[in-house]
């Protein structure tokens, strides 16, 4: 348990509370332009064949599939796009990523 | 023993609060630790407990001449930044101004990149401190120009003020955790103790000593130590 809310759980002399810290389930994650556009720039992920690489930790590969559906680039990068999309979505095992 | 530079892409994200507790709590683990301000606004002192007007000595005097906190031996790097000679000096491969038998923890401004980026070569860490805010995260796009962030070999990052309430605070720890994996090394979450602790001239765990956060800056400590190879020489409870 943290330190703070036992300290709290004692300030409120509530032992009988139970205490449980739930995490964010990444199914949750609303698809924040923000996240999409930072997983669309090289600056932050390099190259989309330098992403490919399996050293690189892409991490929750459906987590960031969800990302490369909503990528906002503009329409001249479709070509870089449509191969990120690609890979992710097949990471992902998501045959309905093929749209 | 190396040196350690805490530098973020954006201002007000916390770099100095998180120089100040790393080298705390490396000086807590038994390590000679020395803590070198390189900004301008002169306020790593202010995380030592010290007041505004208290003067730090500059880098470059008589060793040990340096005001001592806590075991944190704290020195002023600013002007001697702006000296050339210095810069000249960190432009050579191999050779550094910083004594060999300590930590050095600089704290350097987020705009400040001339001195960070002649400081990183000697560097063996960069710890990059980010927000759960959009200019903090937008700015992982100019961490390390001409190499992606998630291919920063020497770089670590720590979210700072997340804030469990808050959803985009929420989704930016998963984003962060799946994009560095990692290299995302510590979160630490957010406070007031900690500014009560600022304004009262007083340490966190005086201050606070319930905090959430003074476990979670142990932890990052403890991280540093193990991605710098460091071992503590001094076992405290975790």
């Amino acid at each position: 348990m943290r330190r703070d809310v036992t300290a709290l759980l004692e300030k409120l002399g509530r032992g009988d509370f139970r205490y449980r810290q739930f995490a964010d389930p990444i199914a949750d994650l609303e698809p924040w332009p923000l996240f999409a556009a930072l997983l669309a720039d090289e600056r932050v992920v390099g190259r989309v064949e330098l992403a490919i690489e399996p050293s690189i930790p892409t991490g929750n590969a459906a987590f960031l599939a969800g990302y490369a559906e909503a990528d906002p680039r503009p329409a001249r990068d479709e070509p870089v796009r449509g191969s990120l999309h690609a890979f992710l979505t097949e990471l992902s095992g998501d045959p309905a990523g093929d749209r | 023993m190396p040196l350690l530079i805490c530098h973020a892409p954006t201002g007000g994200v916390g770099t100095t609060f998180l120089a100040a507790h790393l080298a705390l709590g490396l000086a807590a683990r038994g390590h000679d630790v020395t803590a070198i301000d390189f900004c301008h606004a002169d306020a790593l002192k202010l995380f030592f407990g010290l007041p505004p007007a208290q003067e730090v000595p500059a880098m470059g005097g008589a060793p040990g001449a340096g005001v001592i906190v806590d075991g944190v031996e704290l020195l002023s790097g600013w002007s001697v930044a702006q000296n050339p000679n210095f810069l000249r000096v960190l432009s050579r491969p191999g050779e550094s101004p910083f004594a060999d038998d300590r930590i050095v923890v600089a704290d350097i401004s987020s705009a400040d990149l001339l001195i960070k980026n002649s400081l990183l070569p000697h560097a063996a860490l960069h710890l990059c401190t980010l927000m759960p805010r959009p200019a903090s995260l937008a700015a992982l796009t100019k961490v390390q120009p001409g190499t992606p962030a998630i291919e920063l070999d020497r770089t670590a990052f720590v979210l700072n003020q997340a804030d469990d309430t808050l959803k985009l605070s929420r989704h930016s720890q998963i984003f962060l955790r799946e994009l560095f994996g990692d290299n995302l090394i510590a979160t630490i979450r957010r406070d007031e103790a900690v500014n009560e602790a600022l304004a009262s001239f007083k340490s966190i765990a005086k201050h606070a000593p319930q905090s959430v956060v003074l476990p979670e800056l142990t932890a990052l400590a403890i991280a540093v130590e193990a991605r710098c190879g460091l071992s503590a020489t001094v076992e405290l409870p975790q």
